[in-house]
């Protein structure tokens, strides 16, 4: 997996490439612990991924959860694979999906 | 060559003769008359010392030991030295023998030339005559001949311009009288060496000394030294001539020069053996020591004690670190014991926690014996020694069966924790006294979970509560797969609401749906393990894989069909490892009449 990240002041665009699963979601997470301080407005990038587990949910829940104190997140590009395990996990109704 | 008696003054330990010799080509070898051991440096005792004879032996022989390097560069090098010190001797020599005769020669003929009076002496070369003067001068060579060491000819001759005459030479006890020429004899043709150097000073009328080389000479190299006599007028009447042969004197020179390099080779010896001898002392005999030392800490023993290394040197500073470094070792080995015996320590529990979890799951099949409305079987394989997985099945009362399915995100401990208090949660809620439904349940236990959940692990969760005696079913998800039914013909997802999954978000209501299993109908329930199972294509097993192998096996016992879809996942897979747990529940309901 890729993470590709884009900063324009306290905006962060943050485009995933890839598998984001058990072996990779502990990266973006080390990533977001850093990289999410300043950040008001957080866009998640899903053009290229390919597979969201149950581990990279649990990373996506985390930074809604940051992002509730601070601002907001939205997820964006995510393919009809990627929409339906949103759909069937339910994260359609925690996470902003457009 | 054999040196004997060698005092070995104070650095040494006296008492004892040093004896070298030096064999041919094999090198020099040295050894201390009176020592029983070969090896003595002060620094060991003897028991040491006895133990260590063996490995000095041993390292002694080693094909390029440093003794033996340093012993032959350093009699290279002396010997080259020598080699040139002896040169520049001889050269010395020779240069200063040549000025002292050169001098000699130069003084005597000048001196005879002041001795001779030149206008009696034409008349000689004239006639041919002997007469009282000429027996004066006769013996005035001849004196001066017998006086003065190192002169072979002596003699007085009339210069002309391709040839000179004798009037009278030198003899001295010895002389061959038929060699010493006088009056009656031939004139001298000049050769290419008198013209060159003697007639020159003859016009100029002076007095010169040449050491000559050449053939011509007939005797080889020769101090020649002449000096003119001139008359009351200042004509040249004679030249006084004095010759002495290199020859007998580059005998000499060569003696002392050999006497020289003779001593020399001596004390390049003598040196060499003080060198060697310290060399061994002081370096090659405490490395040697050294390195039994660190052979010996291969063998689990510390070093002993360095306090033998008594002098504040390369090779103790080495020690020092070889000490410091065993000590290291030891710690680290100590360090590593402990973390060792601290992981398996874990690895003892991680087996304990696999196995009380895997006693959590309710593992006894049939399930409810004396149940005959419906058939249930379910397994579940952890990918990690304890997994996220989990699945559970009680009666609430008499008349309903509450069936859960769920997967806690991520893996390992955590996930097991989290497991453990999600299940047990799950159930005290299902079978507190007021029945209520598993929205409810769900809603609940969600509330529950997300107190001080600061991991933000969370769990999808399919629970169903089943009316035995009607066959109806009311179930609710938080965020779990749909479940699969078989309704006669063939197994088929069924899509219904969803909620998020339980811990992601405080207040979270869950609908719940609603539907009726008839007689010989089943549900199949499973986690993402089974659907995302990855070849070694990385292709998944998905859900079209999942039905067509349910549909396939329907008809089977329930065991049977979960035994069948485990192989067919399993050669899926092939030899690609297992990511995620695997776990499958399968109830088949056969209704009240069997």
């Amino acid at each position: 997996m890729t993470i590709n990240k884009n900063a324009d002041g306290d905006k962060l665009t943050i485009a995933l490439e890839g598998r984001l699963d058990t072996t990779t979601a502990p990266e973006l997470e080390k990533d977001l612990k850093t990289s999410l301080e300043p950040v008001k407005d957080l866009v998640f990038d899903l053009k290229d991924l390919q597979y969201i587990s149950s581990a990279g949910l649990r990373v996506l829940l985390s930074a809604q959860k940051v992002m509730n104190k601070q601002g907001s997140m939205v997820i964006r590009n995510a393919s009809e694979d990627i929409k339906e395990i949103f759909d069937v996990t339910g994260f359609v109704d925690i996470l902003t999906i457009e | 060559m054999c040196l004997r008696g060698l005092d070995r003054g104070s650095g040494f330990d006296g008492g004892r003769e040093l004896t070298a010799s030096f064999d041919g080509g094999r090198g020099l070898t040295a050894s201390l008359d009176g020592a029983k051991e070969p090896f003595d440096t002060g620094y060991i005792s003897r028991e040491t010392e006895r133990n260590l004879r063996g490995i000095i032996v041993e390292k002694s022989k080693l094909k390029n030991s440093l003794s033996r390097r340093i012993t032959m560069l350093l009699l290279i090098l002396m010997a080259i030295m020598a080699v040139i010190v002896g040169f520049i001797s001889y050269k010395s020599l020779r240069n200063t023998y040549i000025n002292l005769y050169s001098e000699k020669a130069q003084d005597m003929t000048k001196f005879l030339a002041g001795q001779i009076d030149g206008d009696l002496l034409p008349k000689y070369v004239e006639t041919r005559q002997e007469d009282e003067y000429y027996r004066y001068l006769k013996r005035l060579f001849d004196h001066a001949k017998q006086s003065i060491t190192g002169i072979q000819y002596l003699y007085l001759y009339y210069p002309e311009e391709d040839q000179f005459i004798y009037i009278v030479e030198g003899m001295k006890e010895g002389d061959d009288p038929a060699n010493i020429a006088d009056l009656t004899w031939e004139p001298y043709k000049y050769g290419e060496t008198e013209k060159k150097h003697l007639l020159p000073d003859v016009h100029a009328k002076r007095a010169s000394t040449e050491v000559i080389l050449g053939p011509d000479v007939g005797y080889g190299e020769t101090v020649a030294a002449w000096a003119p006599v001139l008359d009351s007028e200042g004509n040249l009447v004679a030249m006084v001539e004095a010759d002495c042969i290199m020859a007998d004197l580059n005998k000499v020179i060569r003696r002392q020069a050999s006497f020289i390099l003779g001593f020399q080779i001596l004390f390049i010896l003598i040196s060499a053996l003080a060198i060697i001898y310290m060399l061994r002392r002081v370096v090659v005999s405490p490395v040697t020591y050294l390195t039994n030392l660190v052979d010996s800490y291969e063998h689990g023993e510390l070093m002993e004690d360095l306090s033998k290394f008594k002098y504040d040197d390369e090779v103790r500073s080495l020690a020092l670190s070889f000490q410091d470094m065993t000590a290291r070792i030891e710690t680290y080995i100590r360090d590593l014991t402990i973390v060792t015996a601290e992981k398996e320590r874990i690895g003892a529990e991680l087996n304990v926690a696999t196995q009380i979890q895997a006693d959590m799951l309710p593992r006894i099949f049939p399930p409810f014996p004396d149940r005959n409305e419906f058939q249930l079987y379910a397994t579940m394989n952890p990918a990690k020694e304890v997994g996220g997985d989990f699945y559970d099945y009680f009666l609430i009362d008499e008349d309903h069966l509450v069936l859960v399915m769920a997967d806690v995100s991520g893996k390992g401990v955590p996930a097991a924790l989290f497991m453990v208090i999600a299940k047990t949660l799950l159930k005290n809620r299902a079978q507190m006294g007021n029945f209520t439904g598993p929205g409810q349940i769900l809603m609940d236990v969600n509330n529950q979970l997300c107190e001080g959940n600061e991991a933000e692990l969370f769990v999808t969760v399919w629970m169903g509560i089943l009316t035995i005696s009607s066959g109806h079913l009311v179930s609710a998800s938080a965020g779990h797969e749909y479940p699969a039914y078989f309704r006669g013909e063939s197994f088929g997802l069924e899509k219904e609401r969803h909620g998020p999954p339980l811990a992601t978000m405080e207040g979270l209501r869950f609908r719940e749906t609603e539907t009726d299993l008839k007689p010989g109908q089943s549900l199949f329930l499973y986690t993402d393990g089974v659907t995302e199972a990855t070849s070694a294509d990385v292709e998944l097993f998905g859900e079209k894989r999942l039905t067509d192998s349910l549909s396939a096996h329907a008809t089977d016992d329930v065991t049977d069909l979960l035994k069948h879809v485990r192989e067919d996942i399993d050669s899926f897979v092939g030899d690609a490892p297992q990511f995620d747990d695997i776990t499958m529940l399968c109830l088949k309901y056969l209704g009240e009449e069997t």
